[in-house]
């Protein structure tokens, strides 16, 4: 068995090679659970996660393909860095990429997870009863989801609306997901609020939407609730405004804890989503 | 043109600023740019343009530019979709010229061809003393950059006016979408054309 240590992140992580048996192992000197074996045949590649979105491929081949394969790389990935040399016999190429990069930029027989891409608008709201708004929103997944890239939630600009009963708040939703499983399809979920013209905000309503889970785009219209308190409350509202707030968000997009909640209806978000599926059909997956 | 293993997808984008409406503007122009992700490059078209400056048709209030939008993408990964940004300008009553709208979309990404409505907003000053200097100036905020009414992040601070309507059109083409494994269009209008077959066919059905 013989070892060779090969400096990758400006970490001052190392990976370690070792040779047993004839088969090629390399291992994460900082975490030991990704240790992976690189195949004997030529141009195979080996992934190892060793932190959340670097990934660390290597081959073994001879020296023209091994200065090949690295330039190659060098032009695709312009993230990514790659070294190559000589270990005993062959010639080794080593690249450390992104693992968005990775996913969606290698061909040939890699991972293939499937993707999910989520392109669209959250247009505006209309039927509340003052029209400056504007919205806080979020996308719940489960835990077999991962966020590639894009951003999962936001808050809209505030809009005083000129003409119409519409508030309009074009707000871009560009959001890149991998998953392992079909359990906790995303959800969006938004909360309205009023701002009035001193700046003080105020509750408008709670509403949930399901992302499409067919391919395309798609216009969606999600309805809205407030919760509505006591009448002594509610009396207090009419005077100086306010109201109850929801203390786990988390209601939003569940149904276990609302039995006792006492709601009412409050107007509609318009949503313009677009569904790009990658690789489900690879699973069996029929969207 | 032809190959069996592609490693980008095009986007061939054919289509026009059709118009506007703002009910309180006349004599408005618009520029338009693209925003997209960094692994999106335009191989071909123009990236930007600024159009002719119309009038109010007298009788439908309609602002029409009937400008040309003509331009393809490549690209390795659909984040990053492109967005049109579109911003119109007029001038005010002292005939400086003012924004009158920023508004942005993406491009639809399922071929053919899709017309699109998109709001139009100004930024508003947040202080009444600031909204009273440009009240009394004849200057009104404008974004120094367009290009940020197409991100989403710090858009929790700002407020804004809708006061007006562009309508575009798109003529989508895509290239190697597919192959690359992207679904965009639901299966069933794939089997869409055999349905109608075997319905439209007596001898089909058993």
């Amino acid at each position: 068995m013989r070892c060779m240590l090969a400096p990758y992140t400006a970490r001052e992580q190392y990976l370690s090679f070792r040779e047993e048996d004839g088969d090629l192992w390399i291992t994460n000197t900082k975490s030991i659970v990704s240790e992976s074996k690189v195949p004997n045949s030529q141009m195979a590649q080996m992934h190892s996660l060793v932190r959340p979105t670097v990934l660390i491929s290597a081959c073994r081949s001879g020296k023209q393909i091994a200065t090949n394969l690295s330039s190659d790389i060098n032009t695709r990935f312009r993230g990514g860095r790659t070294s190559s040399w000589k270990f005993r016999d062959s010639w080794y190429v080593l690249w450390i990429i992104s693992l968005v990069d990775f996913i969606t930029k290698c061909e040939g027989p890699v991972w293939l997870m499937a993707e999910l891409h989520i392109i669209g608008h959250i247009i505006g709201a209309s039927g509340f009863p003052q029209t400056s708004l504007f919205c806080k929103w979020g996308i719940h997944t489960g835990g077999a989801w991962r966020l590639l890239s894009g951003l999962r939630e936001g808050q809209t600009q505030v809009d005083f609306p000129q003409v119409g009963e519409m508030a309009y708040w074009s707000h871009p939703i560009d959001i890149h997901y991998t998953t392992k499983g079909l359990q906790g399809w995303p959800k969006l979920h938004v909360q309205v609020w009023h701002q009035d013209s001193f700046g003080r905000c105020e509750l408008y309503g709670y509403g949930y939407c399901h992302v499409p889970s067919s391919p395309g785009q798609h216009r969606l219209q999600c309805a809205t609730w407030r919760p509505l308190g006591s009448w002594q409350e509610q009396l207090a509202q009419m005077f100086v405004g306010g109201g109850p707030q929801l203390r786990s968000p988390d209601l939003i997009y569940s149904g276990a804890d609302r039995y006792r909640l006492h709601t009412v209806a409050m107007g509609m978000v318009e949503v313009e989503l677009g569904v790009i599926l990658r690789h489900f059909d690879r699973y069996g997956v029929e969207s | 043109m032809a190959s069996s293993n592609p490693s980008v997808f095009l986007l061939m984008i054919n289509g026009q600023i059709e118009g506007a409406k703002f009910p309180e503007y006349d004599d408005l122009y618009c520029k338009y740019c693209f925003v997209y992700g960094h692994d999106w490059a335009p191989t071909s078209g123009v990236e930007e343009g600024i159009s002719q400056i119309t009038s109010k048709n007298r009788e439908s209030h309609n602002l029409v530019w009937n400008f040309p939008l003509d331009i393809t993408f490549k690209s390795t990964n659909p984040f990053g979709w492109p967005q049109i940004v579109v911003s119109v300008y007029g001038p005010d009553t002292f005939g400086n010229d003012v924004v009158r709208g920023y508004g942005a979309i993406h491009i639809p990404f399922t071929p053919g061809k899709h017309t699109r409505t998109i709001p139009m907003f100004v930024p508003e000053s947040t202080s009444r003393l600031q909204k009273f200097t440009s009240w009394l100036m004849g200057r009104r905020p404008e974004f120094t950059d367009p290009k940020v009414v197409a991100q989403g992040e710090g858009r929790e601070v700002t407020r804004v006016r809708s006061q007006g309507f562009v309508t575009l059109q798109f003529n989508i083409v895509t290239k190697d979408m597919k192959k690359l494994g992207y679904d965009t269009t639901p299966r069933s209008s794939d089997g869409a054309s055999v349905t109608s077959l075997s319905a439209g066919d007596p001898t089909h059905t058993l």
